[in-house]
């Protein structure tokens, strides 16, 4: 039923987006954006349900949470940062669409900075 | 005059002489054990915890009360399974975990048009089991040098011991010439194992990981080559020595035979006790030479009881690894479970390293001990 929620959703959105593109392309734009966010917040819930039973899994297994929660976090920005990007590709600007792109990519790498500095470590170990 | 003759006759033979009785075989047995001084193997090994000491394995060998059935053996084989498998699920629950995290990306990437932002991701994922990986295999390698370390220092303690008996048997060419060659190859295999075999293939473990991060080979051949003259290394050493110490067996064996013989028949040609001494002298080299198969029995035992634990742990994690490899292999990057196969692979080349100290042990101590 969820997923009959979410089609329905989507194809409302679609529907609106290319109705109003001929006549305001700006509000079709932000229809879209809607569309993608509802969708988005609709599945946010059996997402967070995913992840809590990975990180209860991890801590049950005594797994360091540190590099598990560094991995999400960056799965997080990725989505969101090809999201962003997708939805400034699809109005037209694909020059934003690839600062929204190395922003997102900076900040995975701020975020995994830690495993770099772990495998930078073990090479100077082995050197 | 006759009655004198017979009263000096009589007064002779009622005259209390002298006679010696000889010893049990088991006390004899006992007396040369305590002379040998076995304790210090013991204290060698005390670090590495064997669950029999070798002066109880010899005792137990010698008075017939050893299981041959190898009971004890299994049982610590059982322990170190169990014990090893319940460590080693943290090493599997990382693998997995970083393995679906990887194919949730995979599957968010693919279901966008840019790539570009999901190949970063699968870097990062890629780094995480990197270190996963590598920080396992790094004390994985730590505990092998260890072990090794400890078992040529055991092995160390036991060669003084090899020689005393082989030289109590007659083979004095043998223990002249197997003695230094056995301590120097002991000595060299250490220094082999630890600065030269265990670097080289942590070496090779990165360069195949880093080799794993692009899609394009980049060094690829580079790793393999390196794992490959590992590989014919090991071989060869394990050839030089075993060929090295048959030689001088072979060498050895024609003269120490003359030196027994002529010994034997010195001895016998003494009058008047030439026979007592021969039996004297044959007496002393059967109980070195149940000395020495006791000893031998126990030393294959010992070694193998040393190296049970390394080799139980050694087998399960290249298990987890090509299990997690194969398992992974439909829902993962191809890269990532090239990554996690070739872990294995190197794990295996480690316990061909114990495999190597092990086999060139118990080999000198045979070849020393074996009445052959």
């Amino acid at each position: 039923m969820e997923m009959g929620r979410i089609i329905a959703l989507g194809l409302v959105g679609t529907v609106l987006a290319v109705l109003m593109k001929k006549e305001s392309p700006q509000i079709a734009l932000l229809i879209t954006t809607i569309t993608g966010i509802l969708i988005f917040a609709t599945i946010c819930t059996p997402l967070a349900g995913i992840l809590t039973l990975l990180r209860e899994t991890a801590e049950k297994a005594g797994v360091g949470g540190g590099y598990f929660a560094i991995v999400l976090k960056v799965i997080g920005i990725a989505y969101l940062t090809q999201f962003g990007a997708q939805l400034c590709a699809d109005a037209g600007e694909s020059a934003v669409a690839a600062k929204v792109e190395l922003a997102g990519k900076i900040l995975m790498m701020t975020a995994a900075a830690p495993v770099l500095v772990a495998l930078l470590d073990m090479v100077m170990h082995l050197v | 005059m006759r009655k004198y003759i017979l009263f000096i006759f009589l007064c002779f033979l009622l005259f209390p002489k002298l006679s010696l009785a000889a010893e049990p075989e088991e006390i004899l047995l006992q007396e040369e054990l305590e002379r040998l001084d076995i304790a210090r193997i013991d204290q060698a090994a005390k670090d590495m915890d064997p669950t029999v000491g070798f002066g109880k394995l010899v005792q137990d060998v010698l008075s017939g009360d050893f299981d041959f059935s190898l009971g004890g053996m299994k049982e610590a084989l059982r322990e170190a399974t169990f014990g090893e498998l319940h460590t080693q699920s943290k090493l599997l629950t990382q693998l997995i975990l970083v393995v679906i995290l990887s194919a949730v990306l995979k599957q968010l990437s693919d279901s966008f048009q840019g790539k570009s932002v999901g190949e970063m991701g699968f870097y990062i994922c890629y780094m995480v089991l990197v270190v996963v990986i590598t920080s396992s295999f790094y004390s994985i390698a730590e505990s092998v040098v260890e072990r090794m370390r400890g078992i040529c220092e055991v092995f160390g303690t036991m060669v003084p011991v090899f020689l005393v008996l082989s030289a109590s048997s007659g083979n004095f060419t043998q223990t002249a010439l197997m003695g230094p060659a056995i301590m120097g190859g002991s000595a060299a295999l250490t220094v082999a194992v630890s600065r030269i075999i265990v670097p080289a293939i942590l070496l090779a473990v990165s360069l195949e990981m880093a080799d794993h991060i692009s899609e394009k080979p980049i060094l690829g051949r580079f790793a393999t080559l390196l794992r490959q003259c590992i590989s014919w290394g090991m071989k060869g050493t394990a050839m030089a020595f075993m060929l090295l110490i048959s030689l001088q067996k072979i060498g050895g064996g024609a003269i120490n035979g003359l030196a027994a013989k002529t010994a034997k028949i010195a001895v016998n040609s003494v009058p008047v006790v030439g026979n007592v001494m021969g039996g004297a002298v044959e007496t002393a080299a059967a109980v070195a030479g149940t000395l020495k198969s006791g000893t031998l029995v126990a030393t294959a035992v010992f070694l193998l009881l040393l190296c049970i634990p390394i080799v139980v742990k050694l087998l399960i994690i290249m298990l987890v690894f090509k299990l997690m490899a194969a398992a992974a292999e439909f829902i993962c990057e191809e890269r990532l479970v090239e990554c996690i196969a070739a872990a294995g692979e190197y794990t295996a080349l480690l316990l061909g390293v114990i495999f190597l100290g092990e086999g060139m042990f118990l080999f000198s101590a045979l070849l020393l001990q074996g009445s052959f």
